[in-house]
């Protein structure tokens, strides 16, 4: 084996204090019905979700669509209200700050999302973009007065000053990604939530957007929280990953412990799942099919959410709900099962839901 | 005579900057119960060869411009390009099918699922109603749609992504075609329901020995399923054959950089860093001179910048390897 993943930053050699702190989250929304909005239920998007990322690392948070993972991420940035739990940002209550107090915090925490075409106003030019969190928050006077540093960030992210006064569609995926990377970068925030940075680009184009993330975190010490449905991906970036399943995170562990040592029947699904661009390394591979789709969060399963598309699943999965607890060194799990299981061998492929 | 072979199949589209060329010269054949895998990224012109195929071009835009679709029809063999609309009709739905990234593409939202199931077993078929609606049951329990029969009075948008997919599925397999064109098929699912919707369609190559062209961006998706892969850059096929030995030895310069490119989930995620391939696909209205990959390759000599490499064949113990590079990474 080699040393830690080739992308991964090292070990910072003191260890710094987390840069967020996230303390049994919950972020539900209400579930309307009828032409007058009558609140008939609550759908529970985030519950009880706790960790921390400390400087120059990385939390991968994987989960298939639905499990609340992007809700987590926007919670986290206070894009949406949650509903209860802590979120701290460099020690400082993020839930409890509104109107300047927030502004001033918002500088240290920022989003990079999915597409940068819709996350870019197609009327301004890119000087534009990156110059505006500069002048919103009075660090630059004017656009003309922002006009060196936006140079500088276009340099950072590998764009040149020809770029300056383009308009979004005049560039290629890739660079309107590095466009809102620069744009995130402008505050010299401390902790960056990137939501699929790179799945609705090229696959030529993903590894030069990721390789820019890694440099950045390297070279500015910045606390990621990147959310991603490809666990290849966030194998590559990540110190530490949590897997979601309908709202709660299921399993967490240093990463190389998690893709080794998988714990949780879920997880062990996923990695499986995840197809391997090597036709023998394919073919040497377990088998697995989950069979089902992920239960809504509107009616979720008693006890284990899990419990019903799970081959070891016990009388007691679906009634209790099985806590996060320590499985390994810094690998919590929330799993009834005293050891981790192999899957029996696969079912008929593709069959009926659970 | 395989199933299915593309001679030489060239597709010009009008716009208004323009003709392009998007599919450039392009030969293929699928075999009776094989998948086979066509990969690039966007603007490469693998859907359109697919679009092409069964006379779904946008119209009046694009057009087949030379070239040939053979099906092979019990033995009668059918261009589909100059097939006119009234065959490619009868052929759709009996012989071929496809199959869409955005499976509301093809289902109709007004209609229930088993209206719509049982209008193509009735129109191709010739299925009485309830015969059609007991078939339709039994196509939704094989692609793994739990209680099938409540199903079938439910519409499309009451179902989940990957409900929807299978329900497609089950429509383009309804009259049990020979040849399916999957065009993206798993891109828009979560990876535990895109390894079963590939598992349905390796079961249905099995059972009924239909051959099956897939068109996809993901190298993991070819390895998993792919007797054979082709994969294509700037509307031509840089570099085709068995994905054994093309995802193993890749030979064009653009395979390789794809497969360093990409991370993968299992132990050898830890091995080596991701190489980037520099800049950007070219835009089909503006191709670089002589190999169009030249301007991104790390190999690229003089000759990649004057002239279009010609397709060679190499030999190998599975079978032959097309390739179009001057160079030549060695295996």
């Amino acid at each position: 084996m080699s040393a830690p993943g080739a992308a991964r930053v090292p070990e910072p050699t003191l260890p710094a204090a987390a840069v967020l702190e996230v303390d049994r989250l919950r972020v539900t929304f209400p579930v309307r019905r009828g032409v007058l909005g009558r609140r008939v239920g609550t759908l529970v998007a985030v519950d009880d979700v706790s960790f921390a990322v400390r400087p120059g690392r990385t939390l991968g948070l994987v989960g298939e669509s639905g499990c609340g993972k992007s809700t987590l991420g926007r919670a986290i940035l206070r894009l949406c209200e949650a509903e209860s739990g802590r979120v701290s940002v460099d020690g400082v209550d993020v839930r409890a700050l509104t109107g300047e107090r927030l502004r001033r915090a918002r500088r240290k925490m920022q989003m990079i999302f999915q597409d940068p075409y819709a996350s870019l106003d197609p009327r301004r030019t890119v000087l534009d973009c990156v110059a505006e969190p500069l002048t919103v928050h009075g660090l630059a006077s004017s656009r003309r007065a922002a006009l060196p540093a936006v140079t500088r960030l276009l340099e950072r992210v590998g764009l040149e000053a020809s770029h300056l006064g383009r308009y979004p569609h005049e560039l290629s995926g890739g660079q309107r990604q590095r466009v809102g990377i620069a744009r995130a970068l402008a505050l010299e925030p401390l902790l960056v939530v990137a939501d699929e940075p790179v799945s609705a680009l090229d696959m030529s184009i993903r590894a030069q957007i990721v390789n820019l993330l890694v440099e950045l975190q390297r070279e500015l010490g910045l606390a990621y929280l990147f959310i991603a449905h490809d666990l290849a991906l966030v194998r590559y970036v990540s110190h530490e990953v949590a897997v979601m399943y309908l709202g709660r995170v299921v399993e967490h562990a240093p990463v190389r412990a998690l893709f080794a040592r998988p714990f949780h029947p879920y997880t062990h699904a996923l990695l499986a799942s995840a197809p391997v661009p090597d036709p023998d390394a394919e073919r040497g591979r377990r088998r697995l099919v989950l069979a089902g789709e992920p239960p809504s969060p509107l009616d979720p399963p008693t006890g284990c959410a899990f419990h019903p598309r799970c081959p070891h699943a016990e009388a007691r999965c679906a009634r209790e709900r099985p806590e996060l607890r320590t499985v390994g060194d810094g690998h919590r799990a929330a799993c009834h099962l005293e050891a981790p299981r192999a899957w029996p061998a696969s079912p008929p492929a593709g069959t009926e839901g659970a | 005579m395989p199933l299915f072979a593309l001679e030489a199949l060239t597709v010009d589209f009008r716009t208004d900057d323009g003709v392009l060329r998007a599919v450039d010269g392009v030969s293929l054949a699928v075999e009776a119960g094989e998948i086979v895998c066509l990969v690039g990224e966007s603007g490469s012109g693998k859907s359109t060869v697919a679009l092409a195929a069964m006379g779904l071009l946008p119209q009046p835009a694009g057009r087949v411009t030379s070239g040939a679709a053979w099906l092979d029809d019990d033995g009668a063999r059918t261009d589909l390009v100059q097939a006119g609309e009234r065959a490619l009709a009868r052929l759709r739905g009996r012989r071929l099918a496809m199959i869409f990234q955005d499976p509301m593409t093809s289902l109709n939202p007004y209609l229930t699922v088993g209206a719509q199931l049982s209008e193509v077993l009735e129109l191709h078929e010739g299925l009485a109603h309830a015969a059609a609606r007991a078939r339709s049951t039994e196509l939704l329990r094989q692609v793994g749609i739990p209680a099938p029969e409540s199903r079938l009075d439910e519409h499309p948008h009451r179902l989940s992504g990957g409900m929807r997919q299978r329900v497609m599925i089950a429509m383009a397999l309804a009259c049990r075609p020979k040849l399916l064109f999957a065009d993206e098929p798993t891109t828009a699912l979560d990876v535990t329901v895109q390894a079963q919707i590939l598992e349905l369609l390796c079961r249905e190559r099995d059972a009924v020995g239909c051959g099956i062209l897939l068109i996809t961006h993901d190298l993991g998706v070819v390895a998993r399923v792919a007797d054979r892969v082709a994969v294509m850059y700037a509307g031509r096929i840089v570099e085709a054959g068995p994905a054994r030995e093309v995802l193993r030895r890749p030979r064009h310069p653009y395979t390789l950089a794809l497969l360093r490119a990409v991370p993968r989930v299992d132990a050898e995620a830890d091995a080596e860093a991701l190489v980037a391939i520099p800049g950007a696909p070219p835009s089909p209205l503006a191709l670089p001179t002589g190999c169009a990959f030249h301007p991104r390759c790390a190999l690229a000599e003089a000759r990649c910048r004057e002239t279009r490499p010609e397709e060679r064949r190499t030999p190998t113990a599975a079978g032959d390897v097309r390739l179009r590079c001057h160079v030549e990474t060695s295996p």
